[in-house]
């Protein structure tokens, strides 16, 4: 296998620039405090609806608040709803589907059935449903986006699964009495890790996406939280002072794509097919 | 390869979309034409479920029912004080129940029927037996008859001293009776059942007002032309409502000249405009109120019932800051009664008292605060959001400790709780079904609004028998009085906090003239003129 620096540096210009958006929304995580101007909750209505400046750098929104702080802030929310999700969904995912795949038959008809249920419905409409039903909060955005995401890797696993259980290395390690736990969790899964990790990469831009827009739709966090696809809700109120919906929505245009070409480099680096092109 | 051609279809969509728009912009451009000054385009995001008079209960509903249809008694200019229409003038008996109204000769349906006074027995009746929405403004009506051709007899079941503003809405609009029964209309008392007249009045109007219905189509357009036989002033002799729900695309219309009156906009979006272009700002006081309920049930509203902290937040309020985000025009009323109400006082100047806001709250033994949920529906009074509202009072109240969390909600939802008088801090409007104080006294303790806040009539009697006296008080000076009263009570021992009352702002082209705004029926059509 090559080494992962070669292989950025042999890789496209979107791989780079994907990494360069993700490493920075990460520092931005971690250092919002540093980073932010102003506090994200202070009103002060005498500034509402200034133009972008040097005081400002976004801008103010209706009560006066500095939008760059309460963009930079949002990217802690916005961010973390993400992989929260992803992570859930990818446990949980694997788990179903990987006991679908490795016992098959009736079983594996019953958790299959099940799983197609959930992808018949239009996701951000199931999300929504989910997320009116439970109230508006990030925790129970996050469940309801989880719920309507896992079947997507529960249904990749289950492929890998059947795939690889009958393969020698399989075989040898069911021959030398290993249990059906052990397989399948130690020997199947660190093999068809890669594709996932491929699949959850992509997924964490969607998520992020598809959180903003239940924060949109009211659905997702609770005012006066800085959350990115809110503040894109508030501004669409006030189009002509434009700043106060552009900047949010740049964020989450940025995190998403990024993401999304990460996760394509990864592809790339991972399939082997890919490889020898 | 796959990148390049996700990169190519990104551009595409890029251009595809920029393509759309410039094509918008042509189209509406060729077909939109209002150099015609005979013809009047108006953009609105209207609630129109029915054009029925008799049925119609609808925010804009007066919009249309004052451009076709007449009353005995109407409203005029921003004022809400009943004007002769139909009627001459009227007569009251001794006992305050029974009203004698004489109708103006020559006037004609748009039919060319005489209105006489048979036609007006029958619109009563009617919206009476129907029981739909706009009965409950004839509630108190028992009996309705023609003495002759031109008197007309009401008697009520008692004493309403808001009888004359009550007749100035649709519920008591007078239809051309020989076409309503014609097409299946009835006023008999099982009118609920047999009456079919209302698809033909949602297709065509049937009244004597300065227009005629020409075609509506729903959540789209509605085309109003000249009534021949109108004797009054018509400007224009065509009026197009446009439906254009977005306020942002309003403005947009406005200042292309596409539409003469983007009436469905906010404060935020008019600040935008710019004296010299091709559009002005009207700003006009309206009747809605924004208030804050607080739970008087101790087991529902927790902290919030407790009398000194309803005190507290009334004085922890930053009144001014309510006022600036509600727009130019907007008003602080003492408590419950809008200005251009009888009586109406307006909050004094410096009532924002932190000091006191926290000698009440160490009083009332909360010095070190509380949690407590805000509920907002994501609406909006008059362009001002409601979560916006709210995020403003729990900045307020951080100041003397009150830490709010907002839950933010739907309104269905949020209203159904509200009227279930279920939730514990709240963030509401009150808009008016007729303008005048009558309407307000749902405030008090044990009326509609009351009850929603679990505010039992034994808590202020006095309050009661203040509001009993007002009902029936035809005097208006002695009127005035009593409801100055009932204001002062309210502003200090309520579990209200009156946040501000909203004005009504919205772009005209320059060119437009006899722009009067008023509540109940936003605009004169017949007024509105373009010069040229």
């Amino acid at each position: 296998m090559r080494k992962f620096s070669s292989f950025i540096s042999q890789k496209g210009f979107l791989f780079k620039l994907g990494l360069f958006i993700c490493a920075f929304w990460i520092i931005v995580v971690i250092f919002a405090p540093l980073i932010a101007t102003h506090s994200t909750t202070a009103q002060e209505l005498s500034i509402r609806y200034q133009q972008p400046s040097f005081s400002h750098f976004f801008g103010t929104d209706e009560l006066g608040r500095d939008v760059f702080s309460r963009v930079m802030y949002g990217s802690r929310i916005s961010l973390s709803a993400g992989i929260i999700t992803v992570i859930i969904a990818f446990s949980f995912g694997i788990f179903f589907g990987g006991i679908a795949g490795y016992k098959g038959g009736k079983v594996d008809e019953v958790m299959m059935r099940f799983s197609e249920l959930i992808m018949a419905f239009p996701p951000l409409i199931l999300a929504m449903v989910i997320a009116a039903a439970l109230g508006p909060s990030i925790i129970n955005s996050v469940i309801a986006m989880a719920i309507i995401w896992w079947p997507n890797y529960a249904r990749l696993m289950r492929s890998l699964v059947i795939s690889l259980k009958e393969s020698e290395y399989v075989t040898a390690s069911r021959v030398m009495g290993a249990s059906h736990i052990r397989v399948l969790f130690l020997e199947i899964l660190p093999n068809s890790f890669g594709p996932l990790l491929v699949m959850a990469t992509l997924d964490l831009g969607n998520a992020i996406l598809m959180f903003s827009g239940l924060s949109f739709l009211g659905l997702g966090t609770q005012p006066p939280t800085p959350e990115w696809g809110s503040m894109v809700s508030d501004g669409a109120k006030v189009i002509q002072n434009w700043w106060v919906s552009t900047f949010p929505g740049l964020a989450i245009f940025s995190i998403s794509i990024g993401a999304n070409f990460v996760g394509d480099g990864l592809r790339d680096f991972l399939d082997p097919k890919l490889q020898k092109e | 390869m796959m990148k390049k051609i996700s990169l190519l279809s990104i551009l595409l969509v890029l251009v595809l979309s920029l393509f759309a728009c410039s094509n918008n912009g042509e189209k509406t451009n060729e077909s939109g034409g209002t150099s015609n000054t005979d013809t009047i385009v108006i953009g609105v995001a209207s609630d129109w479920k029915t054009l029925d008079p008799a049925r119609a209960y609808e925010v804009f509903g007066n919009l249309y029912f004052y451009a076709t249809y007449e009353n005995l008694y109407t409203l005029e200019g921003s004022e809400l004080i009943p004007k002769p229409a139909l009627a001459k003038e009227y007569t009251v008996d001794e006992s305050g129940l029974v009203y004698t109204f004489k109708l103006e000769e020559g006037r004609k349906f748009s039919s060319g029927n005489a209105v006489t006074a048979e036609d007006v027995v029958f619109s009563f009746n009617r919206t009476i037996n129907l029981k739909d929405n706009a009965s409950a403004l004839a509630k108190g009506v028992v009996k309705v008859e023609a003495l002759d051709d031109k008197t007309v007899v009401v008697n009520l079941k008692e004493k309403d001293a808001s009888f004359l503003s009550k007749l100035t809405s649709n519920a008591f609009a007078v239809v051309d009776s020989k076409v309503v029964k014609e097409q299946g209309g009835s006023d008999a008392e099982d009118a609920s059942t047999t009456d079919a007249a209302t698809t033909h009045l949602d297709g065509t109007s049937a009244g004597s007002g300065p227009y005629v219905l020409k075609k509506w189509t729903p959540n789209t357009e509605m085309v109003l032309e000249k009534n021949p036989y109108y004797t009054g002033t018509v400007n224009a002799s065509k009026i197009i409502i446009k439906e254009i729900p977005d306020p942002n695309t309003q403005i947009q219309a406005l200042e292309k000249g596409e539409i003469d009156v983007a009436l469905s906009v906010g404060p935020d979006q008019v600040k935008n405009i710019k004296e010299g272009g091709n559009s002005k700002v009207v700003s006009s006081p309206t009747s809605t109120l924004s208030f804050l309920l607080m739970n008087n049930s101790t087991e529902i509203g927790k902290e919030m019932s407790d009398p000194l902290v309803q005190q507290a937040v009334r004085y922890a309020l930053d009144y001014k800051g309510f006022q600036q985000l509600a727009g130019d025009g907007a008003l602080l009323p003492m408590s419950f009664v809008q200005d251009g109400f009888v009586g109406a006082k307006s909050r004094s100047d410096n009532y924002q008292n932190l000091e006191k806001a926290k000698e009440l709250m160490k009083k009332a033994g909360y010095e070190k605060g509380f949690t407590v949920p805000l509920t907002a529906a994501n609406y909006d009074s008059e362009g001002l959001s409601w979560v916006t509202i709210a995020e403003k009072v729990k900045e307020d109240l951080a100041k003397i400790n009150i830490n709010v969390e907002i839950q933010t909600g739907d309104i269905g939802v949020v209203i159904e709780d509200y009227r279930n008088g279920k939730t514990p801090f709240l963030v509401m409007h009150w808009s008016p079904d007729y303008y005048d104080l009558s309407n307000q006294l749902a405030f008090i303790p044990g009326d509609i609004v009351g009850k929603r806040a679990n505010w039992e009539p034994s808590a202020n009697a006095k309050l009661v028998s203040l509001s009993e006296q007002a009902k029936v008080e035809i005097d208006d000076t002695k009127r005035a009085e009593i409801s100055g009263k009932m204001q002062e009570i309210i502003a200090e021992n309520s579990p209200y906090a009156f946040l501000v009352q909203h004005p009504k702002s919205f772009a005209v082209g320059v060119n437009l003239e006899g722009v009067t705004y008023n509540d109940l029926y936003k605009l004169r059509l017949n007024e509105l003129k373009l010069s040229k």
